[in-house]
């Protein structure tokens, strides 16, 4: 890492207004990937947090999981959802406020990738769904932090991609030098997040196939692309990045899923906005 | 329907699934059409989410300006099949929009 690169990963990290992940959540993370934690000790520890607890039951009974009875207790999502999906959940209800206050767009644009990645885990039969989904809903934290921690910076990026019409990626490397990505990544570290979910994140817009968790991220390279052809939400620019044809061979897919995947898209997504 | 923030809400659109206080008591019925005043509530009541019908789609935008902006989008792209796919994918689905 240059010495720029290193100071400007302790501004990020030194602004008082960073983005900060409530204890509870953190705590409910280290429980869920302890093998001897129980559902009811689950449960106990999210509803000590009301707060929480709210958000959590208001996603649950939103249209994102679709069930046609309400779901009241939190031990009854833990029982339906399983542990890794409260995680989520618990995670996504943090994060989505945030997202909510920072671009217009990006709440829309954040909950349609995740929601993607979990049809691409789908197709490709991958064990663990839900990570990819999250990581798909965090994937833009970045242009948060970017937003809440170098306000001046944010400004510059916002004017130059009205001026050069370019990419928000491109606007980032040219003004900041770093992009949303590496940035979402000393957030997430600084939250503890396992490397699993944070690398994907980081390297979304620079899928190399030689890379640590190189399948996840070329879902993610994958979801990101096909939600912005389908305008759902706005990544805060009026252009797409190029389908890396690598991302796609990786996953061993071809022109045809895709289409087939952007057709599911058009008819599970309908509640998200097309902006 | 759109489930959008609250503050995304806009005049005239109609609403597409109750919204409740914290007591399940309905605040808006199915259907209800929001207006400026009732729009200026909404935070009031603790609504932080809603679920709407937009006539025109989110913004007022029309079919036409979402394809127009999804021409724009692609410019860069023309020469790339695999983009040129997923570009005539998305405009079947706009189309599919009227």
């Amino acid at each position: 890492m240059s010495a720029d690169r290193d100071q400007l990963r302790l501004r990020v990290e030194q602004v008082g207004n960073l983005p900060t992940l409530p204890g509870t959540v953190t705590r409910i993370a280290e429980m869920v990937d302890c093998t001897e934690t129980t559902g009811r000790q689950l449960g106990m520890e999210i509803a000590r947090d009301q707060v929480i607890s709210a958000k959590v039951l208001k996603l649950v009974n939103s249209g994102f999981y679709g069930f046609s009875q309400p779901i009241t207790t939190i031990s009854h999502a833990v029982t339906l959802l399983g542990f890794n999906t409260v995680k989520s959940l618990v995670l996504s209800s943090t994060v989505l406020d945030m997202m909510k206050d920072s671009l217009p767009g990006l709440w829309e644009h954040s909950m349609a990738c995740a929601r993607t990645c979990s049809l691409i885990a789908g197709h490709l039969q991958i064990d663990d769904p839900e990570e990819i989904s999250t990581a798909g809903l965090l994937h833009d934290l970045g242009k948060v932090v970017l937003r809440q921690s170098m306000e001046r910076e944010f400004h510059q990026v916002v004017q130059w991609i009205e001026e050069k019409d370019v990419l928000f990626v491109e606007a980032e490397r040219a003004i900041v030098g770093v992009h949303h990505g590496e940035l979402a990544g000393w957030l997430l570290e600084k939250w503890a997040l396992p490397e699993r979910l944070v690398q994907p994140i980081v390297a979304h817009h620079d899928f190399d196939p030689q890379r640590d968790h190189a399948r996840s991220t070329a879902v993610l390279h994958l979801a990101d692309i096909l939600c912005r052809a389908e305008a759902f939400g706005s990544g805060g620019d009026r252009k797409i990045p190029r389908l890396l044809p690598d991302a796609l061979a990786l996953l061993e897919m071809t022109g045809d899923d895709v289409v087939d995947i952007m057709q599911q898209m058009s008819e599970e997504l309908r509640d998200i906005a097309r902006m | 329907m759109l489930q959008i923030p609250a503050e995304e809400a806009q005049v005239g659109d109609r609403v597409a699934a109750p919204v409740r206080d914290e007591n399940g008591r309905v605040l808006l019925p199915v259907g209800a059409r929001l207006s400026p005043a009732v729009l200026s509530r909404l935070s009031g009541w603790g609504v932080r989410e809603i679920s709407v019908d937009r006539e025109g789609g989110a913004g007022g935008k029309s079919v036409e300006d979402f394809i127009g902006e999804l021409d724009h989008r692609f410019a860069n792209h023309e020469a790339d099949a695999l983009m040129m796919r997923i570009k005539a994918a998305a405009h079947k689905h706009l189309q599919q929009c009227r």
